[in-house]
């Protein structure tokens, strides 16, 4: 890695860090962490640094620390239990009156019905609720006076500031080589990390407000886009983070979705920001 | 017993027909509750399209790159549209950018585009609206540190209900695979 950027991420971190120590430690509102200021190394090139007498297509790419504002996130993803009151509030998101256009033919399919949560013997009422499209995660969190979190928020606190930074990403991979559950456990089993959020990595994959945000190799790359920093060719392959396999997994999971799908294994959670 | 068979055929005909009305109208993007402002200042529902099919595509109007060629590719659909259809078409520009793109702002991008205000209407609203719409459209975009925006460059057709009939990806396509879709809009009952 470059060392100037080495030394700038580690005076942020160590900046942040006393930053956030002297953050007064809020009161937990509605079942949520206090997450302080801080910044985070993004999987993406985000930067392009030109240096004179090298010729055109050969400057050299950089991944620049992305600064990330306190908040609040909720300590677990939201349960069936917590999206069911949400349901019963908000006939709209019945499972029988939702629109194609806001989730599609699966979602909330492990339900019983409408209003009836297990399907199956032993089916948890406190495990993550999953076969949630993009706008019903999107509306709950509204509802609650929420909002998901931003890419950059999510991987922040998921980057845990690089703590146990070895053993993290090999559980996150581990976990996504490992096939589906048959049943997601209650989100009281989910390991927690420094902040003390659990189960970002280990239960469900969870939506993000920005998921479907132009990232690297995706089709704005046809066209032109504004950004060369997305599809400099042959840069960017040096600019990504090979060790990070498990951060390059999430985000081609997003770029794959749309915002009316619904699968088995994505959930979310809700954000806050912090009251000036 | 012939009649009753042909009675309940054709009850079954209307019914599964009225089905097929109510999950069309459930594909409507006009279900999208969202207010925008237009290049007059003037606050607009998006069901106020309904009525007619749109042609849209979301840009930002300080764009140097992409955005103007695809304000050229909607204008090339118009120029091979038949007259008496492109009177009936509407076309839109919904911005992402709502921190630069003003109404006045958009007055001028119109008229530095030539895009008569009788069928163009161009949009501005808050970014939670762009990111909605962006999302029933299928639109990825990205706010860059310098301002400028990465976004996937995407011409949408709709019905005059509201409905995703077609999307032209990419710059510079044929205009005429968009303008036969718009001109088959016209073919079915109810446009």
């Amino acid at each position: 890695m470059n060392a100037r950027l080495f030394i700038g991420v580690v005076l942020l971190r160590f900046f942040c860090a006393g930053f956030a120590a002297a953050a007064p430690p809020q009161s937990h509102s509605q079942g949520m962490v206090f997450i302080p200021n801080g910044a985070y190394l993004a999987f993406f090139i985000n930067a392009v640094v030109k240096t004179p007498k090298v010729p055109k297509g050969n400057e050299s790419v950089l991944r620049t620390p992305v600064a990330v504002r306190s908040f609040w996130m909720d300590r677990y993803p939201v349960t069936r239990a917590e999206f069911l009151r949400f349901v019963v509030a908000n006939p709209k998101w019945r499972r029988s009156r939702v629109t194609p256009l806001f989730a599609d033919d699966h979602y909330l399919e492990d339900w019983k019905s409408d209003f009836l949560l297990n399907k199956r013997a032993g089916d948890d009422s406190r495990a993550p609720v999953t076969q949630v499209s993009w706008f019903a995660a999107h509306a709950y969190c509204e509802a609650q006076g929420k909002e998901l979190p931003i890419i950059d928020q999510w991987e922040y606190v998921a980057g845990d500031l690089g703590r146990n930074k070895a053993a993290a990403s090999g559980s996150a991979l581990a976990w996504y080589s490992k096939p589906n559950a048959k049943r997601i456990a209650s989100v009281d089993s989910a390991p927690v990390n420094g902040f003390g959020v659990h189960g970002l990595i280990g239960l469900v994959w969870e939506w993000t407000l920005d998921f479907n945000s132009a990232t690297v190799g995706d089709e704005s790359r046809e066209g032109g886009a504004s950004d060369g920093n997305l599809f400099c060719g042959n840069g960017s392959q040096g600019a990504l983070d090979s060790t990070d396999y498990a951060s390059f997994m999430r985000y081609s999971l997003r770029n794959s979705l749309k915002a009316n799908y619904t699968t088995k294994n994505l959930g979310f959670r809700c954000v806050k920001e912090i009251d000036p | 017993m012939k009649i009753t068979c042909y009675l309940f055929f054709s009850m079954l005909l209307a019914l599964s027909s009225m089905a097929w009305a109510q999950v069309q109208k459930n594909q409507s993007v006009y279900q999208l509750e969202s207010s925008w402002t237009d290049q007059n200042g003037k606050k607009i529902n998006l069901k106020e399209f309904r009525g007619k099919p749109l042609i849209l595509a979301m840009v930002y109007t300080s764009c140097q790159a992409a955005c103007p060629l695809i304000v050229s590719d909607l204008q090339k659909i118009a120029a091979v549209l038949p007259q008496p259809i492109r009177e009936k078409t509407q076309f839109a520009l919904f911005s992402f950018d709502p921190g630069r793109d003003t109404a006045a702002q958009l007055k001028k991008f119109a008229a530095a585009h030539d895009l008569d205000q009788k069928s163009w209407t161009l949009l501005t609203s808050s970014s939670g609206a762009v990111r909605e719409l962006a999302a029933v459209l299928g639109m990825k975009y990205r706010k860059d540190p310098n301002g400028d925006f990465s976004h996937s460059n995407v011409i949408t057709i709709l019905d005059a209900d509201g409905v995703i009939r077609h999307r032209q990806e990419g710059l510079s396509q044929d205009p005429r695979t968009s303008a036969q879709v718009v001109v088959g809009l016209f073919a079915t009952p109810g446009n």
